[in-house]
């Protein structure tokens, strides 16, 4: 349905059935067979799921600098996942299986099945979502109103952590492992972080490296994000 | 995939499967809501899927706190013997024919299919007429004769229902495996369609008042409204702004 042509025409709302540029009164197309995502393995990996302790999913619009600045240290690469910024990788003496997710979400519930194996092999999986704290809804937001980052759990284990309420939840490939696991009864732990700031700064992260390292996630003390410069302007 | 809870498969003999599509206002959606919590329907799995944006958060309905939300929630009321599909994501539109065949092959077994559906109000063309639109397969005509030749709805002719999401293509899809199907859609306008959810319920309840028996409390059906719906339009206005 394009914009309307003429003074009066209906412009008729695309469809919320599909999260995709899709209308639903568009000839379904029944013989084509989408193409199937792959994991892209790096040279010498095996592509059988690696002994895991803890297998981490962090899943966030801008988490890649992060991950890879405090807890990909002594990391090495298993495969990369379609999106670029998204990969797979294995922490060899503490069987730390990290997922770094920057996916569109349409590719998620495909991507979801293509981690399934490692979700299944793993002693226990936990996820971090990092979102913006807009999306957090409450009848009680003047409690959030000045934390810079907060965290809410979903099965938390950890006593500090308030659960996290209806209506809210979380969407991706960390909910799709995480709602696997639950409904297969394995331990699982999911958590989100509200964040002022999702492509994470020094105080933005705190919060989360706390719940990193009180979780059994060998991770940096601090983060400290590159410097770039953004502006356009010259002096 | 499809995940159980308990059993390792879904037996759907003789039940009867109510499907919201995902269409205008997320009415029917919140109808299934609504049947849903009303009946304190127990969770029997989930189905996951490439076509479905997985989702994962706390209870939707206050009747099973400890249960989780998921892309795709399965129901069942066994003294009723009906089964409530409840999706909660939109479709990726590349592999929701592949999600279809796979929905008709799981409910190719049961007694029959109700899928239900919304439409634009102004797409609506007689005025003053019955808000709601039908079509059923001719094995669903034969089997319900009596009830439909005394419902009020008017028969849905037209090739596409305009907001009603994957209802119609899944219709045609049961309908081409011959399994006993009827599509029940409900003009509305994008806005608070809560309203219309109960009256999409309880237009159902007056064709199957067999299987939809909810609670009956001073002759009125007993809705019972989900913990999910709050907040149904997002937080309060801070008092910052003004």
């Amino acid at each position: 349905m394009g914009c309307p042509m003429a003074f009066g025409e209906l412009n008729i709302p695309s469809s919320r059935a599909f999260w995709d540029d899709c209308d639903e009164d568009e000839p379904v197309q029944r013989d084509t067979v989408p193409k199937k995502l792959e994991l892209l393995y790096e040279p010498n990996e095996a592509q059988t799921p690696l002994p895991t302790k803890i297998f981490l999913l962090i899943e966030g619009k801008d988490v890649s600098e992060f991950v890879e600045a405090a807890l990909l240290g002594g990391a090495r690469n298993i495969c990369k996942l379609p999106s670029p910024k998204s990969s797979l990788h294995y922490v060899q003496d503490k069987k730390l299986l990290i997922a770094l997710l920057q996916e569109d979400l349409t590719n998620s519930g495909e991507l979801t099945e293509l981690l399934l194996p490692y979700a299944k092999e793993a002693e226990k999986v936990i996820t971090l979502t990092v979102k913006s704290k807009i999306e957090y809804q409450s009848e009680n937001l003047k409690c959030v109103r000045d934390d810079i980052t907060f965290i809410r759990g979903i099965n938390s284990k950890s006593p500090q952590i308030e659960e996290l309420e209806p209506p809210n939840f979380i969407v991706g490939v960390a909910a799709g492992i995480a709602c696997w696991r639950h409904n297969a009864n394995l331990p699982t732990s999911a958590y989100v972080a509200y964040t002022d700031n999702v492509s994470l700064d020094t105080l933005a992260a705190k919060p989360i490296i706390k719940l990193l390292q009180e979780v059994g996630i060998d991770c940096k003390d601090s983060y400290k994000p590159i410097y770039r410069e953004a502006s356009h302007l010259y002096m | 995939m499809l995940q159980l809870k308990v059993r390792n498969s879904l037996n759907l003999e003789g039940y009867t499967i109510i499907i919201p599509s995902i269409c205008v206002g997320n009415a029917a959606q919140l109808a299934c809501d609504l049947l849903i919590a009303s009946k304190k329907m127990r969770r029997v799995g989930n189905l996951m899927h490439p076509a479905l944006i997985p989702i994962f958060g706390p209870s939707a309905y206050q009747h099973d706190p400890q249960e989780r939300v998921a892309a795709c929630e399965i129901y069942e009321c066994t003294a009723n013997k009906l089964i409530v599909f409840q999706f909660r994501t939109p479709l990726i539109s590349r592999h929701s024919q592949s999600l279809h065949n796979y929905i008709v092959e799981l409910v190719r077994p049961a007694e029959k299919v109700v899928i239900l559906s919304a439409s634009f109000g102004f797409e609506k063309r007689e005025i003053g007429t019955s808000p709601y639109e039908y079509c059923v397969s001719n094995s669903f005509r034969e089997n319900h004769k009596t009830q439909l030749a005394n419902v009020k709805w008017m028969e849905f002719k037209g090739n596409t229902v305009f907001g009603g999401g994957n209802g119609l293509q899944l219709y045609r899809l049961l309908e081409e495996k011959q399994v006993p199907v009827m599509l029940l859609f409900r003009y509305v306008l994008e806005g608070d369609n809560s309203t219309d959810a109960t009256l999409i319920i309880r237009e159902l309840n007056d064709l199957c008042s067999t299987f939809l028996q909810l609670e009956i409390e001073d002759k009125s059906i007993k809705l019972i409204v989900p913990v999910s719906w709050k907040l149904l339009f997002g937080n309060d206005v801070t008092s910052l702004i003004f």
